[in-house]
């Protein structure tokens, strides 16, 4: 593990029952870059992202964000990682800006108003969150893990189901924040989006690492092709 | 950040509910007018305070155990499974403050129970004169302070000993099909329950002696204050909550067994059950069971209140266990009125033909979730008070059971869940009326 690797997981593995969710990853990923994850439903994204994020401990392995154990050191780890869950987490009652407040006074430190702007959240800042759409709802979530600017950034299917317009402004704040150090992991099955914004794809079917490719170098189309190489055999032949 | 930060989400949020609270406070005291009209005549010699022992002390302390069990509960669901830890959970938040202030908050929220318990106490403890019913209070809200200090200890420390191998053997031997999370959480109310219920015995006793004695009405105060060190000491305990629920929820949600996660309360019974009726009888024991297990299961809590109440040496407690036990069957006979009122139009069109059927399998379904709740009821009646407390208690049980399985049935096919509602409140009246003032 050396000082410029931003996320470190070893032999990670997450079993339910007899159900085995994860399957011994291993994964290093540094500082700076934007990688996205991709799987077909129950290739195990959800359950790594949840692991990353501190919300579910691996049955194996270890994970160390920045040198910090994940699961050793929760507060510590929350400090370097902005994660968004898969369903966003957000105080209803609050409105938009007093969130942002509360995670900024939590975290130590964001700009508030830079993160509304980002978020396409300007206008409605001061309406509780009760009164948003969904889609609104999950940029209020992506604003306040992107807030204080965290050296992590974990994004499980975030972008899905954003309006186009909101989800290339969240692109360009994910490239941004990669271009200034920080680091992006995106989960999502949606290819083309990967494609567009990341430098490095990873690719999970039935747990495992099935592909991990340089995204840059691809050409047009090229990482659906290798989606249905790669996963779609392995998917179509149930994986194990 | 300022400490007081991290209560802003708890403020805002009972501001938002305030209107709604005040509104269903309005209409309960509203509807309660001509309820209490009707049946007074009925309820008369209940507050008839010429007709009291003259010592509160055993009311005290029932009404002290009911608002700490309460208090506890809330506790549990602010603390462990509220809609603020999936937020606070992402963040590097300090444990102390979110524990603080989600005690605090439960604190403010169930302020309330401890107003109407201690309101409710008036005609029987003001008989004793006012310094008598101002100790009781004092010590009933000290209960209820020292019941949410208590319970946040535990449920930490409980969420603690899951994860500690220590613990391991003792939680492996205790738990059943449980995950250790689970068992722990469910056994910390043990020593909750245990250690408030003392306490709130030897205040009641203290609200009958005289003199300094009386000063022990304090001592939930003081406990509480002390263990507040306990408390903080354990909040870091907080963090681990988060991924124990989630083994929790991931071992209920895993498929180990696949018929035992599609297995659902009385699916034995259906065999024994005539042919034409059976199809429709599954579908309620499915669609109630997998839906709204909770109401079903709100049956057992009915239950265990009519043993508490059975469960004491006053000749009155066969009557009112029968009244409790008259309730048993309330919360499982919503099952099916919810079912139809949530049916889509199509379900109903496809299945017009099945009336007589379905509401055969909606009666059959809710004596059946409820028959072993009442039968645990009479048992203890005929335990602690002979064979004929046990018949008071199973004609109240059967009364309630048979009432709410017509009212189920009435109210399913006009899936008017607002005339159940009406009319098992006005049941459940009824029956206490009738259990306090009947012939048998």
């Amino acid at each position: 593990m050396s000082a410029a690797d931003a996320l470190v997981l070893r032999g990670v593995r997450r079993t339910f029952g007899r159900v085995v969710a994860v399957d011994g990853i291993d994964l290093t990923v540094s500082a700076g870059s934007f990688v996205g994850l991709i799987g077909h439903n129950g290739a195990g994204k959800s359950t790594l992202m949840s692991m990353l994020m501190g919300l579910l401990r691996p049955t194996e392995g270890t994970i160390h964000v920045c040198g910090v154990d994940v699961h050793a050191d929760p507060a510590a780890a929350r400090r370097l990682v902005g994660a968004v869950p898969e369903e966003p987490a957000v105080f209803p009652h609050l409105t938009a800006r007093e969130m942002l407040e509360l995670v900024v006074a939590v975290r130590g430190g964001g700009d508030v108003d830079l993160a509304l702007a980002l978020a396409a959240l300007a206008d409605d800042a001061d309406r509780p969150i009760s009164e948003y759409s969904q889609g609104m709802r999950r940029r209020a979530a992506l604003a306040a893990a992107m807030v204080s600017r965290p050296a992590l950034v974990v994004l499980d299917e975030s972008i899905n189901g954003l309006d186009p317009p909101s989800a290339a402004r969240v692109k360009a704040a994910l490239r941004d924040h990669c271009d200034a150090g920080g680091t992006v992991l995106l989960s999502t099955h949606v290819v083309d989006t990967v494609q567009a914004v990341a430098d490095r794809v990873v690719m999970l079917a039935h747990g495992r690492v099935v592909a991990d490719e340089n995204a840059r170098d691809m050409p047009p189309g090229g990482l659906e092709r290798l989606f249905l190489d790669r996963i779609g055999a392995s998917h179509a032949a149930g994986g194990r | 950040m300022t400490a007081a930060a991290y209560g802003l989400p708890h403020i805002r949020a009972r501001r938002a509910e305030r209107g709604r609270l005040a509104v269903a406070a309005l209409t309960l005291a509203v509807a309660a007018i001509p309820v209490a009209s009707a049946i007074h005549g009925r309820l008369a010699p209940l507050v008839d305070t010429a007709s009291l022992h003259p010592s509160a002390a055993a009311l005290w302390l029932r009404a002290g155990t009911v608002v700490a069990c309460a208090v506890a509960l809330a506790v549990h669901g602010a603390l462990l499974r509220g809609p603020q830890r999936p937020v606070w959970a992402l963040l590097p938040v300090d444990p102390a403050a979110v524990v603080r202030e989600a005690v605090r908050d439960v604190r403010w929220r169930t302020a309330p129970w401890t107003v109407a318990a201690v309101l409710a106490m008036l005609p029987a403890a003001w008989t004793q004169g006012p310094a008598a019913f101002v100790a009781g209070a004092v010590g009933l809200a000290g209960v209820a302070w020292l019941a949410a200090s208590s319970a946040a200890w535990a449920l930490l420390g409980a969420v603690r000993a899951a994860e500690d191998p220590r613990w391991a053997d003792l939680l492996d031997l205790v738990r059943g099909a449980n995950p250790r999370p689970q068992a722990a959480i469910l056994y910390a109310f043990a020593p909750v329950v245990l250690g408030v219920g003392l306490l709130a015995f030897a205040v009641s006793e203290a609200v009958d002696a005289a003199g300094p004695a009386r000063a022990i009405v304090f001592a939930p105060w003081v406990v509480a204050a002390a263990i507040g060190p306990a408390v903080r000491a354990a909040a870091p305990a907080w963090w681990s909550a988060t991924p124990g629920l989630e083994e929790v929820r991931a071992r209920y949600a895993a498929v180990e067994r696949p018929e035992e996660a599609r297995r659902v309360a009385l699916d034995g019974w259906a065999p024994r059950v005539p042919a034409a009726v059976r199809p429709w009888f599954l579908a309620e024991l499915r669609h109630g069971w997998r839906a709204r297990r909770g109401l079903v299961n709100a049956a057992w809590a009915v239950a265990a209140v009519s043993v508490w109440s059975v469960w004491t040496a006053s000749p009155e407690g066969p009557g009112r266990a029968a009244a409790v036990a008259a309730a048993i069957a309330l919360a499982p006979g919503a099952v099916p009125v919810l079912g139809a009122a949530h049916e889509a139009p199509w379900i109903r069109w496809w299945l017009a033909d099945g009336a007589g059927r379905r509401a055969a399998a909606r009666a059959l379904a809710v004596v059946g979730w409820s028959a072993g709740p009442v039968a645990v009821a009479v048992a203890a009646a005929a335990l602690r008070h002979g064979l004929d407390a046990g018949g008071t208690v199973a004609a109240g049980g059967g009364a309630g059971l048979a009432a709410t399985a017509l009212l189920t049935v009435g109210s399913a096919a006009r899936r008017s869940l607002a005339g159940y509602v009406a009319w098992a409140s006005l049941g459940a009246a009824g029956a206490v009326s009738l259990a306090l003032g009947g012939p048998w």
